[in-house]
């Protein structure tokens, strides 16, 4: 449906490089990256509002690299919505047909069907000043669906709602998007946005696509080191491949040695990179029979830190290296888990991830 | 202390200000007011006066627009080589004193192409065309600095959805563009046009200063100074300032009306 290839794309300084995806058609994709990524960059490329330097775009069956905005057929959502502010909501919607010369009866019909759909019917006679920011979210979302785009782009679709109502839009959005059968990139630098409606997520950064896999794969299997620094994962070792044996591997990263189920192919004394997620270092409890996952990996350590977020803890373990750990803030409770406390973690096998070291960063040191 | 002094000391300088131009005020006033003054002053030449400023200011405002709008736009939306030149270029007539400009265009309007303009237009030197072309030249450069400073506070991205939706760049800019800009573009139509009814060095160099022929408001204060007719000059005077003060009435509710200032 979508499909981009070795595409370069310059805006200003900053350029996007090399980008390769592929979306099926009605596909929801994700796209996420800290800020100045890129992901702007690229949904401005797509949309025709930047020229790309290099690479190609197709759309269906037609190649679109240098088509004018108006000839693609790809609807943009913006970030602030950007509703015209010299028409009312319904001026705003039957834009895009009065543009194309859509006969009027029939841009009302499908005027009418998406309000319905959206639920703004009550909204057109109004001016965009007044609508709140759910309501504006929906009449550019009609505005950009009613000229029957193959494809639509959301820019940060839901950084003008407020954070209360940001949840529940995440769901009805992509459900409305699902019933009307769109092709949607969408992109965010929230993670968990990306998480609930992607049916694929890609990592930007730095104006290249670090990671492109299914939510799980990207959001529990970072492919690259600087894939597991944007979740925010800070248990990331660099070290050295020291034994193979029996499907396992492990990997020495100064004091620590890290034993992972072998899922590819390495040598011995390669460099690698070991990540693991906080929420997949588990706190091991006295007297209590020893998960099998857990057995290779223990390590004894003092809490020196923790800080409470919405509805988990985040910890700091000091061992041979710093662990950070992250579980439900009752657990804390429950076992007292204060600063200074003596505690023995366990990291989950299958949840170690080894990415081979890129050559500059090799060495044996931890560096979290 | 040192805080009451500053605000004191900035505040007589305001208030001296005001004090002046009161008198300025005052003294056109009691110069009008002194017995004998309105005698003489014949009604037509008052009326030819301010007709001819109306309507050539008119003009020349409305040809500036239509130069300004095309010229602002590729100015504030395109990058290309040389732009700056071009940019400063034509801001050369808000800087350049209004005779140099006037005297320019005389000389212009010598050269062969010139006096084939001049032919086709049915006379501009010496001519009430001279009027509009000298009151065009001095207020072009801020018409279109002004427009493009509208433009460029008009946020691209409309113009980009526009796009996406199927409208051609004329439609966006006929129908995003030019409506997002509308407080701006009458404000700028205003200003220019309040300068050209004040326009006087250029047109009195390119059109000349003939009494009921091309005797705008400025020219007819001029002439009345020359021929020592005070009180014929203090009446042409308070009808600019009444001209000047309308505008800058409209251009104040304009601003309240905007989210960005105008002046």
């Amino acid at each position: 449906m979508l499909e981009v290839r070795n595409l370069y794309c310059r805006a200003g300084e900053f350029s996007l490089r090399d980008l390769n995806l592929d979306l099926g058609a009605r596909e929801y994709l994700v796209l996420v990256g800290p800020t100045g990524s890129g992901k702007t960059t690229f949904i401005k490329c797509i949309a025709g509002l930047l020229r790309a330097s290099g690479g190609t775009i197709r759309l269906g069956s037609r190649e679109i690299t240098h088509l004018d905005p108006s000839q693609r057929n790809i609807a943009l959502l913006p970030q602030d919505y950007s509703l015209f502010p010299h028409l009312d909501v319904r001026g705003n919607i039957l834009f895009g047909p009065l543009a194309r010369r859509t006969p009027r009866e029939e841009a009302e019909g499908r005027l009418r069907r998406l309000a319905e759909v959206l639920g703004i019917r009550d909204l057109l006679g109004r001016g965009t000043a007044t609508l709140s920011g759910g309501e504006a979210q929906r009449v550019a979302l009609a505005r950009a669906l009613i000229v029957h785009p193959e494809a639509i782009l959301l820019d940060e679709p839901f950084s003008a709602v407020d954070p209360g109502m940001r949840m529940r839009l995440w769901f009805e959005i992509k459900e409305i998007l699902r019933l009307l059968n769109v092709t949607v990139v969408h992109v965010t630098h929230n993670l968990d946005e990306a998480s609930a409606v992607g049916d694929r997520i890609g990592v930007l950064i730095d104006g290249g696509l670090e990671q492109l896999g299914t939510r799980e794969e990207v959001m529990l299997r970072p492919s690259t080191e600087r894939a597991a620094r944007y979740q925010g994962i800070r248990n990331i070792y660099r070290g050295e491949v020291v034994r193979i044996e029996r499907g396992k591997v492990t990997v020495r990263c100064g004091p620590l040695s890290i034993v992972a189920l072998q899922e590819s192919r390495y040598r011995v004394g390669q460099h690698a990179t070991v990540c693991v997620r906080p929420q997949d270092i588990k706190i091991i409890k006295e007297g209590q029979p020893l998960r099998e996952e857990l057995r290779d990996n223990q390590c004894e350590g003092e809490i020196v830190s923790s800080y409470f977020c919405n509805d988990f803890c985040s910890m700091t373990v000091r061992s041979c290296v710093d662990f950070e750990l992250r579980f439900p803030s009752y657990i804390y409770r429950r076992h007292n888990l204060c600063t200074g406390k003596k505690i023995t973690v366990g990291i989950r096998q299958s949840a170690i991830v080894i990415f081979p070291a890129l050559p500059d960063r090799a060495g044996g040191q931890p560096i979290n | 202390m040192k805080n009451k002094l500053f605000t004191l000391t900035f505040a007589a300088v305001l208030g001296l200000l005001v004090l002046f131009l009161v008198i300025l005020i005052y003294s056109l006033f009691a110069q009008l007011h002194s017995p004998g003054a309105l005698k003489g002053i014949p009604r037509s030449e008052v009326l030819f006066a301010l007709r001819l400023t109306l309507v050539t200011a008119t003009a020349a405002s409305l040809l500036a627009l239509a130069v300004a709008l095309p010229t602002a736009y590729v100015l504030a939306r395109y990058r290309f080589p040389l732009r700056d030149a071009v940019d400063t270029l034509l801001y050369l007539p808000v800087v350049l004193s209004p005779i140099a400009l006037g005297a320019l265009l005389l000389i212009f309007f010598n050269t062969l192409p010139g006096r084939l303009i001049d032919r086709a237009l049915g006379g501009v030197v010496f001519e009430v065309g001279g009027i509009i072309a000298a009151q065009f030249i001095v207020i072009i450069g801020l018409a279109i600095s002004l427009v493009k400073s509208t433009f460029e506070g008009v946020n691209p991205v409309y113009e980009g959805i526009a796009r996406t939706l199927g409208a051609t760049r004329l439609q966006t800019f006929t129908r995003v563009l030019l409506p997002m800009s509308r407080n701006g573009i009458v404000a700028a139509f205003l200003l220019t046009w309040a300068r050209a009814v004040g326009e006087f060095g250029a047109t009195v160099t390119l059109a000349g200063a003939t009494p009921m022929k091309t005797e705008t408001l400025p020219v007819a204060i001029f002439l009345s100074f020359a021929s020592a007719d005070i009180s014929r000059a203090c009446v042409f005077i308070l009808i600019s300032m009444g001209i000047s003060l309308a505008v800058l009435f409209i251009l104040r509710k304009l601003y309240a009306r905007s989210a960005q200032p105008l002046l």
